[in-house]
């Protein structure tokens, strides 16, 4: 499945990546992260050491796509890919621009939008700025959604607010003019069958990271459908192949006889006997599935029991 | 797609009127949203809302937004795709030219339409009630107009296709003028406000600001532009569209709701003919009652959910109708009723 961050350039999208891999990369105690690109995988471990010394990333330079496992005490589980974009993509139009087709292709492939909000900016932002800013990311969610409502499942989108480490408290950030001016699209997801939505306040900084699992878990969470949708068609081709095979005595005779002149085919017995583990592999994996989605539930009602997040 | 026809003189406000929807739509209402479906489009329409609403200065008549695509959609469902068709780009300068190089291309375009907004600035009204030079102008170009719409084609064309008659700059017209704004409207219309003429028909004052005064292409805005078009009732004309919209998919899914009754009937009758029948008079008709039994709850399925379409599209309906005004006057068959 794809997660895609959102957000105009100094959002903290890539520092928050940085923050993220710095709690979960590796940990094979309880959920984790895994990578198998060492060189993107020491990259985020730089960021994240440069942030634990009050060093912040620049803007994204380049589009980045990263293929993350998620891990629950060292097992793999579901595979999934993190796409950063050039910041500056948002506010192209695709006609002129790869990078702004690419944005769009993107969204429109997401199974999981989050979507950045820049908690310095979001408490000053005039009127003007609010237009200036978020009417293109205003355009974007909805052309997404819009063609992703057929498909009768909800879309997740999370409404992630950085840098909630300069303030105090996070009033003055969930009552702040940039999170209200997308009030009626956060109401929308409210009321809508084919969304659902997450509000988080997030901090990366050198004085800790905080909340930085909760997007990804309700990304996954919700997202996951696809995932199960493809273990479930895998295990229906499964099936019809084991259904195919006419295991007996006469094809055990064949390929005997292959075998006696050097061949190697199988017989029906074998095929569908490799068959049904293959089938028997899947359906664990479903049944993984279901328990990772049940933990995964628990998880995400925590963090609405304490405040982390609000979900709608 | 649904074809929405456009018609109006160039300085109509037909621009504007369509900068400041999409402006004011992107956010909607209560639910409803429109967004543009093509990003180059959404650009343009963003450029222009600018350029009135911080650069203070209105378009200069060579922007023609003559084609657009939209997307309508109720709480991120998207229920309707409308193209925006201004006829001859907003290039007209009197309906002369309608009826004397255009004709056929405009009952043509008239008859693929599924809905007419036809465009009539504020100052022609201002002009017409204080009976200044172009007054007469102005009333002879819009009988020209009016003998368009009586030819049988586009008359019959009309009656089956919602109209609204977008009254733009209504912000010019004093408290005095306001109230005869709608009698001026029927006058200068007379086919669609015929009493019989089974058209439905919406009037409404729209406006982007306040004392913006007639505007002059290219020229600098005076008076104030709505922070939010959603003050100046920029949203009921698509709103109108859509509402009818929604009342023909009503129609069309309870038609169907009465065919699936029927067959369900027919099912119900023909298990009750097999019942009474003998085990060889069911061979020899070959009349099983257990798959009749099957059709007959496959078909009471189809209707539960057939009437949970139509309870949401109902539900739809109700929320788009608390949408509409105080300042809209709707007309069915020349009458004036309420939504």
């Amino acid at each position: 499945m794809n997660i895609l961050m959102v957000g105009h350039s100094g959002a903290g999208k890539t520092s928050y990546m940085a923050g993220l891999y710095k709690q979960f990369g590796g940990e094979t105690d309880g959920f984790g992260l895994w990578m198998s690109d060492s060189n993107k995988r020491d990259n985020l471990i730089h960021l994240a050491q440069g942030i634990e010394r009050g060093y912040y990333p620049n803007g994204t330079d380049i589009a980045s796509q990263y293929q993350f496992y998620l891990q629950f005490d060292d097992e793999l589980l579901i595979p999934f890919n993190w796409y950063d974009y050039r910041g500056g993509a948002l506010s192209e139009s695709s006609k002129y621009s790869p990078d702004a087709q690419e944005l769009l292709r993107r969204m429109n492939s997401a199974d999981a939008l989050i979507v950045f909000l820049d908690g310095a900016k979001i408490t000053q932002m005039t009127d003007d700025d609010l237009e200036e800013e978020y009417d293109i990311l205003l355009w974007a969610i909805q052309n997404t959604i819009s063609k992703r409502s057929s498909e009768g499942t909800y879309f997740p989108i999370s409404f992630i607010i950085t840098k909630g480490d300069l303030y105090p408290y996070y009033d003055v950030l969930l009552n702040s003019p940039g999170l209200n001016y997308f009030m009626p699209l956060i109401k929308n997801i409210s009321n809508s069958k084919n969304a659902a939505g997450m509000i988080g306040v997030v901090e990366v900084s050198k004085d800790g990271i905080s909340n930085v699992f909760s997007p990804l878990i309700f990304s996954l969470y919700y997202g996951m459908h696809h995932y199960i949708k493809a273990r479930i068609e895998s295990m229906n081709a499964e099936i019809e192949k084991y259904n195919s095979y006419d295991p007996g005595l006469i094809d055990d005779f064949f390929v005997g006889l292959d075998h006696l002149f050097g061949g190697d085919s199988k017989t029906d017995r074998q095929l569908a006997a490799e068959s049904m583990e293959r089938i028997q592999e899947e359906k664990q994996k479903l049944e993984n599935l279901e328990a990772l989605s049940s933990g995964m539930e628990e998880i995400l009602n925590k963090f609405v029991e304490h405040n982390m997040i609000i979900k709608f | 797609m649904k074809q929405l026809s456009i018609i109006g003189l160039s300085k109509a406000g037909k621009t504007c009127y369509i900068y400041a929807m999409a402006k004011s739509m992107l956010k909607g209402y209560d639910g409803i949203n429109i967004i543009a479906l093509d990003d180059d489009l959404r650009d343009q329409l963003n450029d222009g809302w600018r350029q009135i609403r911080r650069g203070m200065h209105w378009p200069d008549g060579t922007d023609h937004v003559t084609t657009c695509e939209f997307d309508c959609s109720l709480n991120l469902h998207p229920i309707m795709e409308f193209c925006w068709n201004d006829f001859k780009g907003g290039t007209l300068t009197s309906m002369n030219e309608i009826d004397k190089k255009y004709k056929k291309e405009f009952q043509e375009y008239l008859g693929g339409s599924d809905g007419l907004l036809l465009f009539v600035p504020a100052d022609n009204i201002q002009d017409i009630l204080r009976e200044t030079e172009d007054a007469e102008d102005i009333l002879d170009d819009l009988d020209v107009l009016n003998e368009l719409f009586m030819n049988p084609q586009n008359r019959s064309t009309l009656a089956q296709i919602p109209v609204t008659v977008v009254v733009t700059k209504a912000d010019l017209l004093t408290d005095q003028e306001k109230p005869f704004v709608y009698e001026i409207i029927q006058m200068l219309f007379k086919p669609l406000f015929e009493v019989g003429n089974n058209m439905h028909t919406l009037v409404v004052p729209v406006s982007i600001g306040e004392n913006l005064g007639r505007g002059n292409q290219g020229q600098e805005i005076q008076g104030t532009v709505f922070q939010n078009p959603e003050d100046g009732n920029i949203h009921i004309p698509i709103v109108f569209n859509l509402y009818h919209f929604l009342k023909d998919c009503i129609a069309v899914e309870k038609r169907h709701l009465g065919d699936i009754d029927a067959e369900t009937q027919r099912r119900v009758a023909k298990l009750r003919a097999a019942e009474s029948h003998n085990g060889i008079q069911r061979w020899w008709n070959g009349e099983d009652r257990d798959e009749i039994r099957r059709e007959i709850h496959s078909n009471e399925d189809l209707q539960k959910r057939k009437k949970e379409e139509i309870r949401n599209l109902e539900l739809q309906l109700n929320k788009i109708s608390s949408l509409f005004t105080q300042d809209c006057k709707y007309f069915i068959n020349g009458n004036l009723v309420s939504f």
